[in-house]
């Protein structure tokens, strides 16, 4: 009886500093992962912030001497602004691949395949308790790099969109930018996570999440209430050219007619992309149904450990 | 104390236990035993016999499908904090180094974490803490897994196969390392094995699995004293009124191991068995009765300790 009196003491601190044991081991297991995901996410923030400085000098050049049809007249070469604008994009869906890819393949189906996982269910810690540490130290993460890129890109967004040639990119790249965001990687890590529960084994986990991240990434494009299904609203811009004077008129068109310019008194250009309302409820609605979607896909991989070991 | 603990005497107590992967025969049928604490039991069986499951089902790692198994005076998976379960394949992080490993030990075993036991044992083997899993041969594995399962403090270790890959020096050592940290804190043992010489000496009780429920239950001393190996002219029949095991001719005799009810009669030559030839006797014949000591049945009248 003196042994079982004993014990209560300690089984009330496992409580309190097991999950913070538990969050170290995760990122000590994990990492080269997080030390690739600081890589991208600082990388892809100075490439940003190099597009909100230097980066668009060029360009800020073209506009101001010769409004909107000096960015037409750079249009097409590689090095073009407009065409650099859309990398970080690029990069941040391939890093939502990559998320799910881990999710499913290295963070639970290894463990589960090399039966490293069962050698954490049999120390002080539930399998339920496992599967929290997996999902919410990646998430964090996730959420923490996201919301930084998106902000910065946000923020270049406002700085330097007037720089974009007008058309479907700029409109599906403001529409896309926002809690939607960081919702999808989110969404990604969910389903590699449940694929890897569901799979067990390393190599078709990899295959089967980034074939369920496609379909998502797929759906996202071309279903409603996703932005690729509707017509983005066509983003109105508001193009002025300033006498020397200082005046406001409105552009003569006369290209990079310096005798035309000349003419008008022409010193100076500026654009920019008015806000459109549809912007928030179409991003929001977006985010909405990624999350709950996460959600739905968390609550399933729960269930899936439940049935297969005692949770407890 | 709930009711359910009011037996600390017992570790492991399993009633119509079974499990089924698939439509693949039943890995364990019906299985029913008691396993008291502080013994060192061995878990015996031929492959298949359902030894593997039986261990990740007390470790809570896999759900039964019917039946029921306390651990501890708990439900399997509540008591994790107090049993170590060391797997056949000794899974290790393999991108940690040796005192990474441990040191996940301390951290997911907050409340019972002994760093020096777990430290000394990885010492014994000349093992460099820096040197990574991944450059570890299966016995140096072998060691760091124990090293993580003894540093735990267990009340129950539940251990597949544990010394299957170790050389015999290094099985002698650790196996004793075991048995002097069991023996101390009075852990109770749960060891599957294939080598006999290892469980002769290391345990005192025996659970011999056999199409998916204990056939052999009980203390090895209590086992062997109710069997009898016994030599003389005549036949099986001859033998009654006792448990003819198993029986095979030699020369013109007859050998047979049987499960004496009364004394041995006139005209057969008798000795005790030694734990081989008893285990082999109940693995060449897999429909002899079983036999639970009372210590080991799982009935309630058993419980009177």
């Amino acid at each position: 009886m003196s042994t079982a009196t004993l014990r209560e003491t300690p089984a009330a601190a496992t409580v309190t500093t097991a999950p913070r044991g538990l969050v170290r081991t995760v990122l000590r297991l994990h990492r080269g992962a997080l030390w690739i995901w600081l890589a991208f996410v600082a990388g892809t923030t100075g490439f940003l912030l190099w597009l909100l400085g230097p980066g668009a000098h060029t360009a800020q050049r073209a506009l101001a001497t010769y409004g909107y049809s000096g960015l037409i007249r750079a249009n097409g070469s590689a090095d073009e602004y407009s065409s650099l604008f859309y990398y970080p994009d690029t990069l941040i869906t391939l890093a939502s691949f990559a998320i799910a890819l881990f999710a499913g393949g290295p963070l639970i189906a290894r463990e589960l395949e090399s039966g490293t996982a069962q050698l954490a269910w049999t120390q002080s810690v539930s399998p339920a308790r496992w599967l929290t540490a997996k999902l919410a130290v990646p998430a964090a993460f996730i959420v923490l790099g996201t919301c930084l890129l998106t902000a910065v890109y946000r923020q270049l967004w406002s700085a330097h969109g007037n720089l974009l040639i007008a058309g479907i990119g700029p409109r599906s790249l403001y529409f896309s930018l926002g809690p939607a965001t960081v919702a999808a990687p989110l969404l990604g890590l969910a389903l590699g996570v449940l694929v890897g529960l569901a799979v067990r084994r390393t190599l078709p986990a990899l295959a089967l999440s980034g074939f369920a991240y496609f379909l998502v990434y797929a759906f996202r494009g071309n279903h409603w209430p996703f932005q690729g299904r509707y017509q983005q609203p066509e983003l109105y811009s508001r193009s002025r050219a300033f006498t020397s004077a200082g005046a406001e008129i409105r552009d003569p068109g006369c290209y990079d007619d310096k005798a035309c310019l000349a003419k008008h008194d022409v010193v100076r250009f500026t654009r920019e992309y008015l806000p459109s309302s549809d912007y928030w409820p179409r991003q929001l609605l977006e985010t909405g149904v990624l999350l709950a979607l996460t959600a739905v896909a968390v609550a399933l991989a729960f269930a899936l450990l439940r049935r297969r070991a005692a949770a407890g | 104390m709930s009711s359910t603990s009011a037996t600390p005497a017992v570790a492991l107590e399993a009633s119509g236990l079974g499990k089924r992967y698939g439509r693949r025969p039943a890995a364990l049928d019906g299985c029913s035993f008691r396993l008291p604490t502080s013994r060192i039991s061995a878990l015996v069986g031929p492959n298949g016999a359902g030894k593997s499951t039986l261990l990740a089902i007390a470790a809570g790692l896999l759900r039964p499908t019917s039946g029921t198994l306390t651990v501890l005076g708990e439900a399997p998976g509540a008591a994790r904090d107090r049993i170590s379960y060391l797997a056949q394949n000794k899974p290790l992080y393999p991108q940690l180094t040796i005192a990474e490993t441990l040191r996940m030990g301390a951290e997911l075993n907050p409340a019972r974490w002994d760093a020096a036991c777990a430290a000394r044992i990885v010492e014994q083997g000349d093992l460099d803490p820096k040197s990574r899993i991944r450059g570890l041969s299966g016995g140096q594995r072998t060691r760091v897994a124990l090293a993580l399962a003894l540093g735990k403090r267990p009340e129950l270790m539940l251990l597949d196969e544990p010394m299957a890959d170790l050389d015999p020096l290094a099985r002698h050592e650790l196996m004793g390392t075991l048995m002097a940290d069991a023996a101390e804190h009075g852990t109770t043992v749960l060891m599957s094995s294939h080598i006999v010489a290892e469980l002769a000496d290391a345990c005192d009780h025996l659970l011999l699995l056999g199409g998916g429920r204990v056939r052999l239950g009980g203390g090895i001393d209590d086992l062997l004293a109710a069997h009898t190996l016994v030599t003389g002219r005549g036949t099986p029949a001859d033998l009654a009124p006792h448990t003819v095991i198993e029986s095979r001719t030699a020369g013109r005799g007859l050998t047979a191991l049987i499960r004496r009810d009364g004394p041995v009669g006139e005209g057969w030559a008798a000795e005790e068995p030694s734990l081989e030839e008893l285990l082999l006797a109940h693995l060449r014949a897999p429909e002899a009765p079983a036999l639970l000591t009372p210590g080991t049945t799982a009935t309630a009248e058993a419980v009177t300790a």
